[in-house]
C-alpha cells in the first residue's frame, strides 16, 4: 500500500512541459543575442497575452511535482500511453503542427506517445502504472455509489469513466491523486471526495495557493479505502456548487 | 552590493535576461525590505566561512512575514523597473497582478533552459536561481528566499550549506536539478518535432 506515492493526472505532467515551452521565444531571442527591441518585445508578449500565455496552474504543477516526485514515487497510468497522449499528439497532427509521415497514423501517434512516456520516466522519474482488476473493482464500487444517487448521477460518472478509474486506483492503492480536473473533484464532492475548498489564501497578494487538498473515502466490503486528493487549479479554493456535484 | 551577489550567480546567462532577473530582484527586494540585508550578510558570512543555517532560515521566515502586502506598490515598482527595459514594455496590456507571476515564471523557464546547457556547479547554481523565481511566481516567498540563498552558497562551492538550506524546505539539490533539466529535455523532444505548445 502507498505511503507518499502519487498517482498523477497526465495533464499535470504536461503543465510542467508547457511552462518550459512557453519560455522558448524569449530564450531564443536571448541565445541569438537579439538587440532588436521589437523582437524581444514580441517574445515577451507571447507569454503575457499570446498563445503561450503562462498559466499559474503550470507553475503550481511544476512546483508540486518538483517537491514530491523524487525517488520514483510518482506515476501516470498506462491509459496515458494508449489514450491521453495519443489524443494530445493527434490534436497536434490535426492542427498541422506535426508533420504527417507515410506510415500508419496510429503507429506514428502511439510511437510518439511511447517515446515521450519513456523519456518522462528517465527525465522526471515519473513511472507508468499498469492498472489491474482490483482497481477496476473499486471503480465499479464508485459507480455503484453513484447509482444510488439516481440514474443521472450514474450516467455522469460513466461519462467520466477513465477519470473515475484514476480516483479508484488512488483509493485502491492508497496513493495521493494529483489532478487539474476541478470538474472531477467537484463532481465527486460530498460523496467520495470531502473537504474541498478548505485551502487558505497564499502569503502574497499574487500567489494564493493553487494546490487544494481534499480527501477521498470509499467503503468497500466492510472496510474503508482512503486517499489524499490534490487539485491543482486556479480556482481550486472556491466551494463546489450544487450544480457541479454529480450526486 | 546584494545586487552584485545575485549578478554573480548568472555567469553565462544572456545579457537581456540577466538584466531582467536583476530588475525583478530589485522590485521584490524592495517589497521584502530586509532581503537586501539578508543576502548581503549571508554572502559575507559565506566569505568568512561561518554560516548558521538555522539562523538564516529564521531570518528568511522573518523577512517573508514582513512582506509588503500592497500589490499595487509592487506593481508600480515593477513598471518603474521595466520602464528601463523597452523590450519588456508589454505590461500595460496585461493585468497588473498577472505580471507578478508571469514574469518570474517566464524567467524561471529561461533560467532552467540556460542552466541545463551548463555542466556541474553552474548548472545547480542557475537551476536554484530559477527555482527562486518559480517560488515567487507560485506564491511561495519563503522557498524563493531559501532557493536564492542556496544558489549563493553553491556558487561559493559550499554544497553542505546548500544541502542544509534545501532540507529546510523539503527538497534536495540533485532531485530538483534533475527535475528541472528533465522538464527541459521533454520540452526539447517536442520542439525538435515542431511542437511549441501543448493544447489544454
Amino acid at each position: 500500500m502507498g505511503g507518499n506515492e502519487y498517482l498523477v493526472d497526465t495533464n499535470v505532467v504536461l503543465d510542467v512541459v508547457r511552462l518550459i515551452l512557453a519560455a522558448k521565444p524569449l530564450n531564443e531571442a536571448v541565445v541569438k543575442g537579439l538587440k532588436d527591441t521589437e523582437a524581444m518585445r514580441q517574445a515577451v508578449a507571447s507569454v503575457i497575452g499570446g498563445i503561450n500565455r503562462i498559466n499559474r496552474r503550470w507553475i503550481a504543477s511544476f512546483l508540486f511535482l518538483s517537491y514530491n516526485c523524487r525517488h520514483g514515487v510518482c506515476f501516470v497510468v498506462d491509459f496515458a500511453r494508449r489514450i491521453e497522449l495519443p489524443r494530445v499528439f493527434t490534436k497536434l497532427l490535426l492542427g498541422g503542427v506535426l508533420p504527417v509521415g507515410r506510415g500508419p497514423l496510429l503507429d506514428e501517434v502511439v510511437g510518439l506517445a511511447e517515446r515521450w512516456l519513456s523519456m518522462m520516466g528517465s527525465s522526471l522519474g515519473v513511472g507508468v502504472l499498469s492498472l489491474g482488476y482490483g482497481d477496476f473493482e473499486v471503480a465499479r464500487e464508485v459507480v455503484k455509489a453513484y447509482g444510488s444517487c439516481g440514474a443521472r448521477s450514474r450516467e455522469r460518472v460513466l461519462d467520466n469513466a477513465i477519470d473515475i478509474l484514476l480516483v479508484a486506483t488512488a483509493l485502491n492503492r492508497g496513493y495521493g491523486f494529483v489532478t487539474t480536473d476541478r470538474r472531477l473533484v467537484c463532481g465527486l464532492d460530498n460523496k467520495i471526495v470531502t473537504g474541498v475548498g478548505q485551502v487558505r489564501g497564499g502569503d502574497v497578494p499574487w500567489g494564493s495557493d493553487l494546490v487544494c487538498p481534499a480527501d477521498a473515502r470509499l467503503g468497500v466490503g466492510g472496510g474503508v479505502l482512503s486517499a489524499k486528493i490534490y487539485l491543482i487549479h486556479e480556482r481550486c479554493n472556491l466551494q463546489c456548487s450544487e450544480r457541479e456535484r454529480w450526486c | 552590493m546584494s545586487q552584485l551577489v545575485v549578478k554573480g550567480l548568472m555567469e553565462g546567462v544572456g545579457g537581456e535576461v540577466r538584466e531582467l532577473v536583476l530588475a525583478l530582484y530589485d522590485v521584490f527586494a524592495s517589497a521584502f525590505k530586509e532581503l537586501y540585508d539578508l543576502v548581503k550578510s549571508f554572502d559575507e558570512d559565506l566569505s568568512r566561512g561561518v554560516v548558521d543555517v538555522d539562523e538564516y532560515y529564521r531570518e528568511a521566515e522573518a523577512v517573508v512575514r514582513k512582506i509588503h502586502l500592497d500589490a499595487y506598490y509592487v506593481v508600480s515598482r515593477l513598471n518603474e523597473a521595466l520602464g528601463r527595459h523597452p523590450e519588456f514594455r508589454v505590461l500595460p496590456n496585461a493585468a497588473f497582478l498577472d505580471a507578478l507571476y508571469i514574469l518570474p515564471g517566464l524567467l524561471a523557464g529561461v533560467l532552467f533552459r540556460t542552466a541545463c546547457g551548463f555542466e556541474g556547479l553552474r548548472r545547480g547554481v542557475v537551476v536554484l536561481l530559477g527555482y527562486s523565481y518559480l517560488g515567487l511566481a507560485g506564491g511561495r516567498p519563503l522557498d524563493a528566499v531559501v532557493f536564492l540563498l542556496a544558489s549563493i552558497a553553491l556558487a561559493r562551492a559550499r554544497d553542505d550549506i546548500t544541502a542544509e538550506l534545501l532540507r529546510k524546505i523539503g527538497v534536495d539539490l540533485e532531485g530538483i536539478v534533475n527535475f528541472a533539466c528533465g522538464a527541459v529535455e521533454l520540452a526539447k523532444f517536442l520542439e525538435d518535432r515542431g511542437i511549441g505548445s501543448i493544447p489544454e
